[in-house]
């Protein structure tokens, strides 16, 4: 494979499983962390660097050694990274005027705002009461008072609820630069993670949906459970945001789902992200692979981040430190052992409260069945779920696992019609699924139905066609398959809009 | 658009009051008449039969099972004529 040594400035459990991937392709890795730390545990074959990613003396000796650096984590020494590739052409991804413009959280938005990039809107502020009261008036309550640098898991967020909550914002996040976000009153999280080539080409992993408790996250699924438009525009987004990064590597970003479908960008992490882990089972290639490959321009062909097949449902759960007793986080690892379809990853830390100390994968079929899994992992009910059986085909008729035929209609008025057909294939034994797919009402189910058809083991496609009749064919065909809404935003009214005016013609 | 986006056959089965205008040559949409989903299934597993014979010997049991059918019709209509067979 490629010869090239990675140095990693961190050496967390980002760059533990960095490594892993990396071993998988005969690719060396050098870290530079405190000694014994969660990346340096797996990886024996090479003296590591001991000290930190923040001092100039560790990072030019580790640069040494290595020809390519990375990160694990964004709160390394950019300038000095600057210099350092300057005076000595080490290639180093992401770039380092990428993590240092990322850094800061607020410069950060500022960039995606010059690039016509939907963040949350914010505001540069002093640490000064007198600023805070009139942010609150502009802002109203609740704001968010954010540490522009440094902040990582909600450390260095603030909710100000209120007036009466200022003098104690400004307390708990003293001594550093600080900025202002507006309340973002979002019905779900939602991140994609976009992995970057070299020469500046962007692809994006399924969108996945993040449960965060006490501002870490919790529960992470995938895919999102929100529609096929909202999924579109969701990594539509985050590629579009990550374009406008220069340099390699993969990014996880984060937004905010609004109750009108409104999508706002929350936060980017120019590194592999906990939103990612479940990439480890449920795609082909994980986050960390992705990672690796970009960095070093290994190929990264079209659709290399997709789940592994297009009926893969994921949860991810976090092992955090307990709170009360120590190591008692290790009984859902041992439940997760239990349990056909779920793999669980330890990070060789000490136990702290709330630290992350692992996670767990749960794949399936189904999210409802990943649902099952996580209910037993967390205590919730006793009964150990059983594997799939996928050889056993559902006994409901139209509700095939591995159908052949596909019966789709535009809406469920049709099924008396369509209900005859099912009768023969029924009749005949035939393994088909009903479901309605409507060209008008559902574009992006529509069109991830048909593309996904092949892969799925269909053979045929019976589609009734009632009112336009644009669900087997339409007379804007030609044009959608150029215009249809992959590669650039247009909402759901705006197609339907089109439509039915070519229906008029 | 289905048929747009799929090399596979697709058939449409038009529900009373759709138009039929909509079917752009390149993209062929194989019909049956209206409201005749019987067909649109009967059609799907003859296609299926052409990549498995499976498929070929059930619908040749069918098509045989149906042709008795008419035959076993005919011969009761011939038998008590059509005002006894109409009553029944």
């Amino acid at each position: 494979m490629d010869s090239k040594v990675i140095g990693i400035l961190g050496g967390g459990q980002l760059g533990r499983m960095i490594v892993e991937a990396a071993n998988r392709l005969n690719i060396k890795t050098i870290v530079l962390d405190a000694p014994n730390s969660p990346a340096k545990q797996i990886n024996a074959l090479d003296p590591h660097v001991n000290g930190s990613f923040t001092d100039p003396k560790c990072i030019k000796e580790l640069a040494s050694r290595c020809d390519l650096l990375t990160v694990e984590i964004e709160h390394v020494d950019a300038d000095y990274l600057m210099e350092l590739q300057a005076q000595t052409n080490i290639e180093i991804y992401p770039l380092p005027e990428t993590i240092k413009l990322i850094q800061d959280k607020y410069l950060q938005k500022l960039h995606l705002l010059e690039h016509d990039i939907q963040v949350v809107e914010s505001k540069s502020v002093e640490s000064t009461k007198e600023s805070l009261l009139t942010i609150g008036k502009s802002f109203g309550y609740p704001f968010m008072l954010k540490s522009r640098t440094l902040a990582y898991d909600g450390r260095g967020n603030y909710v100000v609820k209120s007036e009466a909550g200022i003098d104690d914002a400004l307390k708990t996040l003293s001594n550093r630069p600080l900025y202002v976000e507006k309340w973002a009153p979002f019905v779900k999280e939602l991140a994609v993670m976009v992995v970057r080539s070299v020469d500046g080409n962007v692809q994006s992993y399924p969108v996945v949906e993040t449960i965060h408790e006490n501002n870490i996250c919790h529960l992470c699924y995938c895919p999102a459970r929100v529609n096929y438009t909202v999924q579109e525009k969701a990594q539509l987004l985050a590629r579009n945001a990550i374009k406008t990064f220069n340099g390699a590597g993969i990014f996880g970003v984060e937004m905010f789902l609004l109750a009108n479908g409104e999508l706002l960008i929350n936060e980017i992490a120019p590194r592999p992200h906990n939103s990612g882990h479940y990439t480890i089972d449920a795609c082909n290639i994980s986050q960390f692979e992705a990672h690796i490959r970009s960095i070093t321009n290994l190929p990264m062909p079209k659709g290399f981040t997709s789940l592994t097949t297009t009926s893969t449902n994921s949860i991810m759960l976090n092992v955090l430190g307990d709170y009360i007793t120590p190591d008692a986080e290790l009984e859902k690892c041992r439940k997760a052992l239990e349990t056909p379809h779920a793999s669980v990853y330890l990070y060789g830390k000490t136990t702290r409260p709330g630290r992350k100390m692992g996670h767990i994968n749960i794949v399936s079929s189904s999210m409802e069945d990943c649902q099952r899994r996580l209910d037993y992992i967390m205590g919730h009910t006793n009964e150990i779920p059983a594997s799939l059986d996928f050889n056993k085909d559902n006994q409901i008729a139209g509700t095939s696992i591995k159908p052949l035929v596909g019966v789709i209609m535009g809406s469920d008025s049709d099924l008396p019609v369509m209900s005859k057909g099912c009768e023969i294939l029924k009749k005949f034994n035939v393994p088909f699924e009903v479901t309605i797919v409507s060209a008008h009402r559902t574009p992006h189910r529509m069109s991830k139905y048909a593309i996904e058809s092949t892969r799925r083991g269909l053979k045929c496609i019976i589609a009734g066609a009632g009112g336009a009749a644009h669900l087997p064919s339409s007379s804007s065909t030609t044009t959608t398959i150029t215009t249809f809404p992959f590669s650039f935003p247009i909402s759901l009214d705006l197609i339907s809009f089109y439509f039915k005016n070519k229906t008029k013609q | 658009m289905v048929a747009a986006m799929t090399p596979l056959p697709v058939i449409g089965v038009p529900v009373k009051g759709s138009t039929l205008d909509g079917m752009p040559r390149g993209v062929p949409v194989a019909t049956v008449a209206i409201n005749n989903a019987t067909n649109a299934a009967l059609l799907a597993i003859k296609i299926l039969g052409a990549h498995d014979s499976k498929w070929l010997i059930e619908m040749e049991t069918y098509m045989n099972n149906m042709e008795e059918e008419v035959l076993t019709k005919a011969q009761r209509l011939e038998a008590i004529g059509y005002e006894d067979y109409l009553k029944q």
